[in-house]
Order: C-alpha cells, then sequence, then structure tokens
C-alpha cells in the first residue's frame, strides 16, 4: 500500500480523525522533541500565572498533528504543500486533542493532482485550531 | 483565546519605531544541531504516529526520497538557535525561565504581552538528516487594531527556512498579536 491516488479523492470527503491524549507528560515530551522549552506549553505553576488554565499546544505540535492525519489519510505517496491555520481556543493538557479534514477542491497539475482541504483540531469539543491545507497525490498511488 | 507569552523578553519601543521596522531583516539564525534520525524518531514517539517514511529508508526511496525524510512540519525545529553555547556565561537559579529567542522578539514596541494568532507554511523541498537549517526572518506588515484582549498591532513575519547549500525548503507567514492589556 502506497497510498491514495487523486483520481479516488471526492469533494467533501471526510478523513479519519488523528488523535493524542494531551497529558501533561505528553507535552514534557513534546517540548522535548521540538525544543520550544516556553513554560506556557508544559509548567503548569507559570502557566496558570498567566490566566491559563493549564499549559497547552504550542504551534508546532498543531502543525505535527495536521501532518499526521493528513499522512494518516493520504499514505506514503502524498506530499504536504502547504499548511495554513488561525489558534482560536486553547488545547490544554489533560484531553484528547484530534486533528480533523475535509476535501473542498481539487484540480489536475504536476502528474497528478492537487488537493484543498479544511483542517481543524478539537479539543473538549471545541475547534481550538481552524484553516486549510493543500497536498499533491499522483495519479495511481504511485509516485511517477 | 490567548497565547499569551508574557514571559517572553520583548523589546520595548513606539508603534512608530516599529513601523520603520517594516520590510528589514528582524534576523537570521541558524538551527543548533544538524537534523538526525533522533530528532526525527523523538517527533514521531510524541505523537505516536508511524509513518514509515520517516524511519525506513527503502520506504522512503520507493517514494522517490533520497533516505528517510523529515516530517516537512519540523521547520521551527530545525532553526530553534540553542538555550546555551560555549562562551555564554553559567545559568543561576534568579534566571528568568528559558524562552526560544525568536526574531519577532526583537521589535521595538509598546506591549508586554504577545501571542501567535496565525500559522501559513509552504513545504517546498524535503528536509534529511545531515541538513543544518537556517531561516531569515523579514517584518512583512504591521497592523494596529484594538482587540478585546487590549491595544496593539498584529505583526506579519515572514521567514525563509534554507538549508546550508542555500536551497529554500520552507517559507513561513506568522502572524502575531503584540498588546498591553
Amino acid at each position: 500500500m502506497t497510498g491514495l491516488s487523486f483520481a479516488d479523492v471526492t469533494d467533501g470527503a471526510e478523513l479519519p480523525p488523528f488523535t493524542v491524549p494531551l497529558t501533561l507528560q505528553r507535552l514534557v515530551m513534546e517540548a522535548a522533541a521540538n525544543r520550544d522549552f516556553t513554560p506556557i506549553h508544559h509548567d503548569r505553576e507559570l502557566t496558570r500565572a498567566t490566566g491559563a488554565p493549564d499549559p497547552y499546544a504550542n504551534t508546532m505540535l498543531v502543525q505535527a498533528i495536521f501532518e499526521a492525519t493528513l499522512r494518516q489519510w493520504m499514505g506514503l505517496a502524498g506530499r504536504l504543500r502547504r499548511l495554513r491555520f488561525n489558534m482560536r481556543a486553547f488545547a490544554s493538557a489533560g484531553a484528547i486533542l484530534s486533528g480533523h479534514g475535509r476535501v473542498t477542491a481539487t484540480r489536475a497539475g504536476d502528474g497528478g493532482g492537487f488537493v484543498d482541504l479544511e483542517i481543524w483540531t478539537e479539543s473538549r469539543g471545541t475547534r481550538a485550531a481552524t484553516g486549510t491545507a493543500t497536498v499533491w497525490l499522483p495519479d495511481n498511488g504511485v509516485r511517477p | 483565546m490567548s497565547d499569551a507569552t508574557q514571559l517572553v523578553d520583548l523589546r520595548p519601543g513606539t508603534w512608530e519605531e516599529a513601523q520603520g521596522w517594516v520590510g528589514r531583516e528582524l534576523g537570521r539564525y541558524t538551527g543548533a544541531d544538524v537534523v538526525t534520525l533522533g530528532d526525527i524518531r523523538r517527533r514521531l514517539e510524541v505523537l505516536a504516529w508511524d509513518c514509515p517514511l520517516h524511519y525506513d529508508e527503502d520506504a522512503a526511496r520507493r517514494q522517490g526520497y533520497r533516505t528517510v525524510v523529515a516530517p516537512a512540519t519540523m521547520l521551527m525545529t530545525w532553526a530553534m538557535p540553542p538555550y546555551w553555547a560555549p562562551g555564554d556565561r553559567r545559568p543561576t537559579l534568579d534566571d528568568p525561565a528559558l524562552v526560544p529567542s525568536y526574531p519577532f522578539t526583537r521589535i521595538p514596541a509598546p506591549g508586554a504581552l504577545i501571542f501567535a494568532t496565525e500559522s501559513d507554511t509552504e513545504y517546498l523541498e524535503p528536509v534529511y538528516p545531515g541538513d543544518r537549517i537556517s531561516a531569515t526572518s523579514v517584518l512583512v506588515e504591521m497592523t494596529r487594531k484594538r482587540l478585546s484582549v487590549g491595544d496593539g498591532a498584529f505583526f506579519l513575519i515572514e521567514t525563509t527556512y534554507a538549508k546550508q547549500t542555500g536551497e529554500v525548503v520552507g517559507i513561513e507567514r506568522l502572524t502575531v498579536f503584540r498588546y498591553s492589556p
């Protein structure tokens, strides 16, 4: 299995979500992996002093969740071309953070086609980040 | 909602001074380390993210990559400067918390608080173990605005990520809001 073909993609198709249990421990692992040690992303005491309820996901974690969501759906042959999103709410420690997507447009090109998607994350029933993504997919699921 | 990083050491100034920085380079910085398989593995580990492109050389080659490829969204990590380097003074218990020295903190402006509102990145070329990534940031636009959290301004910062060879791998447009509550 190498991945989705451009021809397989239909407008409106919804992606399976990619979920991560966002425990405080996992935020600490995340800081070690992405090297952003800003305290609001792992230190409960300092975060509360800024008025936020708990440490929360940073930009790099949100970007990675979106890439993982898109990759899980499109398989190995697709390429991520663009990712744009707005931060709308905290994705705080102690909840499941999930990545979601829905196909909004397709156009042929480059030996395959480009797919535009609406993307969002959910945390505690709220859309924490919302935006758009563009990926490229080959015609037959295999890179030419 | 606020991603308020009031722990960040922001350069003080006036809105006029900030406006004078529009179109100017805020800084160029090089990642503390070269890209390694270990960095990529730790990114997968946090998310329990199973994607063979990022750990299986044969699987990556079958998709046209030179070898195991990094997740596209690791650019900010690759360009992160060190928190300490040889020659820097030793840390003490009284030091403020460490924060990354992002270039947007160097814009002279009023307002002690800042948060990121939008991230927009184009991914142009694959990044491989052994690459060393540099980032160059330019202040593209400043828009004064009063929001419910306070009076301030949106700054649009465009950062170009490139390999040691000069090959551009990605372009990021980050919007931050700096304000006084």
